[in-house]
């Protein structure tokens, strides 16, 4: 009896731990090294009607917050996890969502709630934003509020502070990054301002020991969410964690900052899945966590569970696993940039002629093209490559005309609009280069360009195939990246026109250089070895 | 020549108002609610709430000063689906609820959301066209809503496995391909929900493909596909024609599968589809099928579809309506009996091949091109014609006024003649 009994143990055993493997694991990807992550079984947190997302964890381990419709409107409940017991925080009318807690028990979440017609609550001027707000004790306080949307908050480990989405002084499909003190009283800062036409920043969060801001940022249309890093005091050097190829969002630090848990999504993979990455090495693991999405995951205190969200039972649920890294991930290499910093071509004018001067002491004579347009026909140094190069001039808009105005351009046999400075027809500045299969990527400037003023313009190509613009030595809110494509020879540059005449700038061209690498003063592409330092035991 | 077509046209029209069975020359117009929600007076005040049945009927009485017959209602795009779609509803579709779409943030088209506006807004806007005997359809762009993480459809983003994917191995929302079978049920479950509100006419418009093409389409069932089929790796050069040809049976079968559903609704409900960049109809592959994958002209061939709809074309600058008409006359000769055809008088000028266009070749003003164009494609024997974007008052007063003078007018009815 009593060794059947026993058999009948080992055979159970055997079967959950065969479960286990099958239904839960970490799959690997890329060179991990010594790099190994295990986690358990998923286990259910919440059941019944509606969806059930946005999980966080308190900080003394014992609750979790999320957003759940089940009565409609989205509202902030509390599961206590000792009891089961759920406590709504955030109800009624109106959408409360994104809750993030604070170090003492409190939670900042986001609200909004317009019950009309967006025309009607424009013309009553009603507020039709979305806030934040820091629940505590039962008592609400308005942090923030507007004619626009403040949304996925995190709180600093100190509780002193909370970054966030904001569409505020937005003008395009956009989302900037902005900085909230919470103690009463305190201004809103906006910490990175991207805007245009599909450029954002999403659910930003600082690292434990308050060094690296997080968030997921998307670049244009054709490109996927992606996870960036940078220093919490310098966030205009950014640091793309995600491969291009790959869709990641929502990022969380681990509590010891070792880790980031976020949402990916890669070919092959069979849904919405929970990934880890080590940023030091930029290795990254997919948890096994069964059937359908597996979204927004959320570490506990201790750094050993992770909750998430999941809809394989239809609506989406809150479910929670244990994992465990442990090891030294091999470093994943980034694209190594060419060191080199040179002007390889730079206009010199004289009262009678314009030359291209070049690096290699090359002088290719400008051909006026009337009206101060001048061509330059094969000029040497400017074959990048895939390198980085930037396009630095002064120029003066007369007066603005209809139409896209050529301020500069590099002509190449692999596009012929290889890269360009010009002023559109909203009057910004813009400056593009190309993808690998010649499509366009470009940038433009926050403002208009004034006429009859000088305007200084600096282009960037970064080496990952981001793009940069400064304006009079500004950085530009825009930002687009995918602008990889290897630059052979220059067929030739022009300036006040397009590369085969037309869209004539009405004004000057003061001053030109381009070349490889930086401009002096102008911070290099930041790397993962730069800001998170050596990958350590 | 042109002495020639103005002695034709009187003589024309007489005939065909002659016949008893003249058949009338449509007018379709394509209609952005969201287009019209921000317009406002001079004094600041918005003139359509277009989240409203009066906002949309203000819309639809301002469309019909051009003379439009048929009026084609988008279905989505610009922000969220324009009803209250229970395939694109998991479970929170408008930014920020949802974090992956960003926020529109201009003043009131970022805040709305015709997808849980009371009543069911298409249903009531498709109900208002029957009821004045006006063609009922919907404007359904090829792409999943229109450009960007802002706009891209819940189910989309509730299906990344779907999505397309670059031959180096990029996955995009951008689309989810047809090559899954669960994308297609999909799409004929929306095409479902746009039944049974009421839709009579469904015109695909394959210009709109959200930055969508072929490339975006090695996915895993068509690279096996490809490999079963050739023996062979797919192409390296995702703009190969031979792949872009390949990607075009996908879109074909979809198109097939669309037209089946369409005929078992019970009722005849007319599949259109929107085609641009077309000009001579010669053995080169076209634009559409480059661009977009979808082969048009075998759509036409197998009877698929009911009606083409060509949205511009590449006429020539040295000879605006000449070219055009050439071109006009080519697409009528293919087409023949086999579906009807409508000819663009468009302004919508994103293709430079529009009404502005013709202006700025031929000094004409606006109106008098518009009549040109109409005139043109009625004496080429088409069915009707197409007016992309009709946004408020993009087709001046003037425009609007000699287009329904010619529809109500010597263009009343079909040509018919050479059909």
């Amino acid at each position: 009896m009593r060794e059947r009994a026993l058999r009948g143990r080992l055979v159970a055993g055997i079967v959950s731990a065969f479960l286990a493997c099958v239904l839960t694991g970490c799959r690997l990807s890329g060179t991990q090294g010594a790099w190994t992550c295990r986690c358990g079984p998923v286990r259910t947190l919440t059941t019944g009607e509606g969806n059930d997302t946005e999980a966080v964890w308190s900080a003394d381990g014992g609750r979790i917050a999320f957003q759940t419709d089940a009565k409609g409107d989205l509202d902030i409940n509390v599961l206590d996890l000792a009891g089961g017991k759920r406590m709504g925080v955030a109800e009624g009318p109106g959408h409360a969502c994104y809750p993030v807690w604070t170090p003492d028990g409190g939670l900042v979440y986001s609200f909004g709630h317009h019950p009309g017609t967006a025309v009607q609550a424009a013309r009553a001027k009603a507020d039709c934003g979305y806030g934040l707000r820091l629940w505590k004790a039962g008592a609400t306080r308005v942090l923030t509020q507007g004619y626009w949307r403040d949304y996925t908050p995190s709180v600093t480990r100190d509780g002193g502070a909370a970054y966030y989405a904001s569409t505020r002084d937005n003008t395009g499909n956009s989302a900037s990054l902005w900085r909230l003190a919470l103690a009463p009283g305190s201004t809103a800062e906006c910490v990175l301002r991207l805007d245009g036409g599909t450029v954002g920043a999403v659910q930003p969060s600082l690292s434990p020991d308050g060094r690296i801001l997080l968030w997921a940022q998307m670049d244009s249309f054709r490109r996927n969410w992606r996870l960036c890093a940078a220093f919490a005091t310098n966030l205009s050097a950014t640091v793309f964690l995600t491969p291009d190829e790959m869709s990641a969002y929502a990022p969380r630090w681990s509590p010891d900052g070792r880790l980031i848990a976020f949402t990916g999504f890669r070919e092959g993979d069979p849904a919405w899945g929970v990934y880890l990455q080590e940023p030091r090495s930029g290795s990254l693991v997919r948890l096994e966590t069964g059937e359908g999405n597996s979204r927004s995951p959320s570490w506990s205190p201790d750094g050993k569970e992770l909750v998430f969200e999941n809809n394989r039972s239809g609506p989406y649920k809150l479910y929670r696993v244990s994992v465990a890294c442990r090891g030294t991930p091999a470093v994943i290499p980034m694209r190594a940039e060419a060191a080199v910093d040179r002007v390889d071509a730079r206009l010199e004018k004289r009262t009678d002629a314009a030359v291209l001067a070049g690096a290699d002491a090359s002088r290719v004579a400008g051909v006026s093209q009337g009206k101060g347009a001048l061509a330059f026909e094969r000029p040497g140094g400017l074959d990048f490559g895939t390198n980085s190069f930037f396009v630095r001039m002064t120029l003066v808009v007369d007066k603005h005309e209809e139409g896209t105005r050529i301020a500069a351009v590099g002509n190449y046999a692999e596009s012929a609009l290889g890269w360009q400075v010009y002023v559109r027809d909203n009057r910004k500045l813009c400056f593009n280069a190309r993808d690998p299969k010649g499509q366009y990527v470009g940038v433009e400037s926050d403002l208009p360009v004034k006429e009859g003023a000088p305007v200084g313009a600096l282009g960037i190509r970064d080496g990952d195939g981001s793009l940069r613009l400064y304006v009079d030595g500004k950085l530009q809110a825009g930002r687009n990246s995918g602008a990889t494509m290897a630059y052979g020879k220059a067929l030739k540059v022009c300036l006040g026109q397009q590369w085969n005449g037309g869209m004539r700038l009405n004004g000057r061209v003061l001053a030109f250089e381009c070349g490889r690498g930086y401009p002096a003063g102008v911070p290099r592409v930041l790397t993962r070895a730069a800001l998170f330092g050596e990958v350590g035991p | 020549m042109r002495r020639l077509h103005l002695c034709l046209f009187p003589l024309a029209c007489s005939c065909a108002f002659a016949s008893g069975a003249a058949e009338r020359f449509e007018a379709a117009a394509l209609v952005d609610s969201f287009d019209f929600a921000k317009v406002a007076d001079k004094a600041g005040n918005l003139l359509f709430d277009t989240e409203t049945e009066e906002g949309n009927l203000a819309v639809l009485n301002h469309v019909l000063e051009t003379g439009a017959t048929t009026i084609l209602w988008r279905n989505c795009s610009g922000a969220t689906m324009r009803y209250q779609s229970a395939e694109e509803r998991a479970p929170r579709v408008e930014a920020p609820l949802d974090k992956r779409r960003l926020p529109d943030s201009r003043a009131v088209h970022g805040w709305l959301r015709y997808h849980e506006a009371q009543p069911d807004l298409l249903r009531y806007v498709l109900g208002v066209c029957r009821e004045r005997g006006l063609g009922a359809g919907v404007h359904w762009p090829f792409e999943e809503t229109h450009w960007a993480g802002w706009t891209f459809g819940a189910w989309n983003f509730e299906h990344p496995q779907y999505w397309g994917v670059t031959a180096k191995g990029q996955v995009w929302s951008g689309r989810c391909s047809l090559a899954y079978s669960e994308v297609v049920e999909h799409k004929l479950r929306l095409a479902d929900e746009l039944l049974a509100r009421g839709m009579d006419h469904l015109f695909v418009d394959t210009w709109r493909t959200g930055g969508w093409g072929p490339e975006y389409e090695c996915v895993r069932p068509e690279r096996e596909r490809w490999r079963r089929t050739h023996h062979t790796e797919p192409p390296s050069d995702p703009k190969d024609p031979a792949w872009c040809a390949f990607v075009s049976e996908t879109q074909h079968a979809y198109f097939v599968a669309l037209h089946r559903r369409l005929n078992v609704s019970g009722r005849k409900v007319r599949l259109m589809v929107g085609v641009s960049d077309i000009g001579a109809l010669d053995d080169a592959p076209d634009a559409t099928l480059l661009t977009r994958g979808v082969d048009w002209r075998r759509l036409v061939r197998e009877g698929i579809v009911d009606t083409v709809a060509v949205m511009s074309v590449n006429w020539d600058k040295g000879r605006p309506f000449e070219s055009t008409r050439a071109i006009y006359r080519g697409v009528r000769r293919f087409c023949g009996n086999r579906c009807e055809v409508l000819f663009p008088v468009t302004m919508y000028d994103f293709t430079r091949r529009g009404i502005p266009a013709y202006c700025e070749a031929t000094k004409l003003p606006a109106a008098e091109a518009a009549g040109q164009l109409l005139r043109i494609a009625w004496e080429e024997g088409a069915d009707g014609i197409c007016m992309e974007c009709v946004d408020y008052n993009n087709y001046a007063s003037a425009t609007r006024d000699e287009i329904r003078r010619m529809l109500g007018g010597p263009c009343r009815f079909k040509r018919g003649a050479d059909r």
